[in-house]
């Protein structure tokens, strides 16, 4: 499903020097047009990371059981402003953006999700996330490089990570290095010198691509490959049409996410990240300002994926590395915990509430949110989904979690 | 016989840990000096490498790694930035930071400190005042190459980490372990050898320990005071028990000389190694500038498997290009370059630091080191005596030679080649090179 086979690199990167025209030609026409260089219809991941263990009770809220009312006297959200989903389970307030799409049926709540055996850890926790792996020392590489390397082959650029300039280890071990972007102005190659920036440009890729080189300096020169195939490619996309997204970290992730998107260049996994969600004190309206830049952004995203046809195709991830403990602490905040609840939004989604509601009983500061549902059964039904196979990915079989249908 | 004797006395890892001597293990010429330079000064101009040479290997780590007054242009350059000290602006403290790094004549102490700054690291993004981050960063020059108790006791006090890690919300009945579980896992121990319960009790002797107005303060009223057990040692234990019961375990040794070693020397060292390192680590007190300096003597730093084989980070590629090739770029540009390329001082991602080695290096990072090198190509064209006098001539022989010790394939020797006469784009193109990202 990735692209027409046989054709090389370079005929892609000239099929596709249309792009800035074709990403703002109405799709039907464009398609009309036979101008796509890879299939317009590839299905697209989108995982978002709530960086530094998301408060996955004050989220997802199991506003009618009075164990949560008890283990959170400060923090707990009062029922009359919880948005209520269903008899048991209801949506943080500041989520309210959100309320559209779960009309609709394309928000779905999987709760209690998590590694076998949970760590308090933020470093090894994501760690496990990243991997899919819960072996000491994790695997070097991550599941959607993983899922890039499956992808890749044919054309374009499967795998980006947008909105910062870190490599996640999620996306580490594809054969060819994901971009990491804030922008596009990111890969825009100046040129010093006197023989004219085209001719340095190649020069540079010539100098840095060069045969005879091992370790270290051999996969750098595969990396600067890489980093030349993504600069000819994105520069392409300048002056494309744009929605209206949020300011912020993540609303700017997510409108290049789109952008990428609409563009057509063969993009099938994108990570973001949303940071700042480790509360251990004074939570309540740090958190409620987080979440509602979380679902400002998200319902931007699907409103722009909408306004350009991207939305069937489209599936979005929300975790974050663990939940966190059932009862608050003495700072107004929460510590690390454990299980917590997965949001998926999109048109493939199977909307609802899923999993066992979250058994809160227990009276120590120590109790927390079980974990029944390991995270990797939604990884399978990811990449069940993305047409890629889970052996490739997954160090076992996981019976997927069946959220993904569309 | 004499071979079986050897082997006999010294152990392979004692082996890789004796002084490299010039001329029985290898040579020690130019390019073994610009790869120790590399290491503790980021990079050098010619006259640098010559004296290393001159002096040989033992005694060029002894001058390397010994701090030196500033005089002269440093010092005037010090005096005149002092004004700037004070100010709570990220950018400035930034710039002068890289001020230090780039002017200082004997940069291995700040070096050092880059190095503590991602084991401690703190971010100004979340302390919010620009002067506890900078007050940090001075206690870990000052304190960074002596032994590593008193550091560690320094940081444990410092008002930045104690505003980073919710210091002030430990209290003696509601202990926050966020300080503690770091302490465990990333200062001392490392994973897997300490519990949930060390965690917790670790916690409760932290207790007490906050910041008011940017100054550590005892707050005995909220110390926990009572019994504790962590790591085996047990009774009214407060934060200073808790850290010397950390340094008593091998594992701790072990943990921080495990990170120096992939630091300064490789990223693939035997565990054998890493033990007799670890225990005279311990035996020596802690002693890190002992440490540092026997490894940066050691064959197994000279030999063939150090030798460009850490992924430079940002801070250190800029610094080490702009120190070879005489280079006085403007500072403030340069941080915000930096930050583009995933290192922003004062300011790393997470507790945990900068991931280092690979996870530098995407499309992206590429691209704007390439276009680092090309600011710095301009650079170095409109001073060319500078360069002259840095890098000993402004020819691909001679950037070659000075930047990547001539250790260049064919095919990109020819395209630097056809740039002759062409002093920014040269620059640009040699600093582009797979090679010139390895220190």
């Amino acid at each position: 499903m990735t692209g027409a086979p046989g054709l090389s690199r370079r005929d892609l990167l000239i099929s596709s020097a249309s792009l800035p025209a074709l990403a703002a030609l109405p799709r039907p026409l464009a398609r009309a047009a036979g101008l796509l260089p890879v299939d317009p219809a590839g299905r697209v991941l989108v995982v978002v990371q709530l960086t530094g263990g998301n408060d996955g009770l004050n989220t997802v809220v199991p506003f009618a059981d009075d164990d949560y009312h008890r283990a959170r006297p400060v923090l707990a959200v009062p029922p009359a402003q919880a948005l209520r989903l269903t008899d048991d389970t209801a949506l943080h307030p500041a989520l309210a953006p959100l309320l559209p799409l779960w009309d609709e049926g394309r928000l779905a709540v999987l709760r209690g999700v998590g590694p076998p055996r949970p760590d308090r850890s933020h470093f090894r926790s994501m760690e496990m996330w990243h991997t899919a792996s819960t072996d000491e020392p994790a695997p070097a590489t991550g599941w959607l490089g993983a899922v890039s390397r499956e992808l890749e082959g044919a054309a374009g650029l499967p795998a980006v990570r947008a909105g910062g300039r870190d490599l996640p280890l999620a996306l580490a071990g594809a054969r060819t290095q994901a971009p990491a972007l804030v922008g596009l102005d990111d890969v825009l190659i100046e040129a010093a010198g006197r023989g004219g920036a085209a001719a340095q440009r190649e020069r540079l890729r010539c100098a840095c691509c060069a045969g005879g080189r091992a370790g270290e300096a051999a996969w750098l020169a595969d990396a600067a490959g890489d980093a030349f195939d993504c600069a000819e490619r994105l520069a392409l996309l300048r002056g494309a049409a744009r929605g209206t997204f949020p300011g912020g970290e993540l609303g700017r992730a997510l409108e290049l996410v789109a952008l990428l998107l609409g563009a057509r260049v063969g993009l099938r996994v994108a990570c973001v990240t949303h940071d700042g969600y480790d509360t251990h004190a004074r939570q309540q309206a740090g958190h409620a300002a987080l979440l509602r830049d979380l679902s400002a952004a998200l319902s931007a995203f699907d409103g722009q994926l909408t306004a350009q046809g991207d939305r069937a195709r489209v599936a979005v991830m929300v975790f974050s590395e663990f939940g966190r403990r059932v009862r608050e602490n003495a700072s107004g905040g929460t510590d690390h915990g454990a299980g917590n609840p997965l949001l998926l939004l999109g048109e493939p989604v199977a909307g609802g509430v899923h999993g066992a509601p979250p058994d809160l009983r227990g009276d120590d500061d120590e109790h927390d949110v079980p974990v029944t549902i390991d995270f990797r059964r939604m990884y399978a039904a990811a990449l069940e989904w993305l047409g890629v196979p889970s052996a490739a990915v997954l160090p076992d079989h996981f019976a997927p979690v069946p959220l993904l249908t569309g | 016989m004499t071979l079986l004797l050897a082997s006999a006395a010294f152990r392979p890892a004692e082996e890789a840990l004796l002084p490299w001597r010039a001329d029985v293990d290898g040579p020690f010429g130019p390019r073994e000096a610009a790869h120790l330079l590399r290491r503790t000064s980021c990079g050098s101009t010619l006259a640098e490498r010559r004296r290393v040479v001159e002096l040989g290997p033992q005694r060029a780590v002894a001058e390397l790694t010994t701090p030196c007054e500033p005089q002269g242009e440093y010092a005037a350059l010090l005096g005149a930035l002092a004004p700037l000290q004070g100010l709570e602006d990220l950018a400035v403290c930034q710039s002068l930071w890289l001020a230090r790094l780039l002017h200082d004549p004997r940069p291995f102490g700040d070096v050092l400190a880059l190095f503590w700054h991602g084991h401690f690291a703190t971010s100004v993004a979340k302390v919010g005042r620009m002067q506890l981050l900078v007050r940090q960063v001075e206690a870990l020059r000052a304190l960074g190459r002596g032994p590593f108790l008193p550091l560690l006791a320094a940081v444990a006090r410092d008002p930045a980490m104690i505003a980073w890690l919710d210091g002030n919300g430990n209290r003696r009945h509601h202990p926050n372990e966020n300080f503690a579980r770091e302490l465990l896992e990333l200062f001392t121990l490392g994973r897997g050898s300490y519990d949930e319960r060390d965690v917790r009790e670790a916690a409760r002797a932290f207790t007490g320990w906050h910041e008011r107005d940017g100054q550590f303060r005892f707050v005995p009223a909220e110390h926990d005071d009572g019994n504790k057990q962590v790591l085996g040692s047990s009774g009214a234990l407060d934060g200073d028990d808790v850290l010397a019961a950390c340094l008593a375990r091998p594992e701790c040794a072990r943990h921080l000389a495990g990170r120096l070693f992939r630091h300064f020397v490789h990223g693939n060292p035997e565990p054998e190694l890493l033990e007799v390192l670890a225990v005279r680590y311990r035996e020596s007190g802690y002693d890190t500038l002992a440490l540092l300096r026997e490894l940066l003597c050691s064959r197994e730093f000279h030999g063939p498997r150090a030798r460009r084989a850490l992924v430079a980070g940002p801070v250190a590629f800029a610094v080490g290009a702009a120190r070879t090739l005489g280079l006085l770029p403007d500072c403030r540009e340069l941080a915000d370059r930096l930050a583009g390329l995933g290192q922003s001082l004062y300011a790393p991602p997470g507790v945990k630091g900068w991931d280092g080695g690979r996870a530098w290096i995407n499309p992206v990072t590429i691209i704007g080191r390439m276009n680092l090198a090309a600011s710095f190509g301009r650079l170095a064209a409109e001073r060319p005596s500078a360069l002259e006098a840095a890098a000993g001539g402004d020819d691909a022989t001679a950037l070659l030679g000075a930047l990547l010790d001539d250790d260049v394939p064919d095919g990109a020797r020819r395209e630097l080649f056809a740039l002759r006469g062409d002093v920014a784009g040269l620059v640009q193109a040699v600093l582009s090179l797979p090679e010139a990202q390895l220190a």
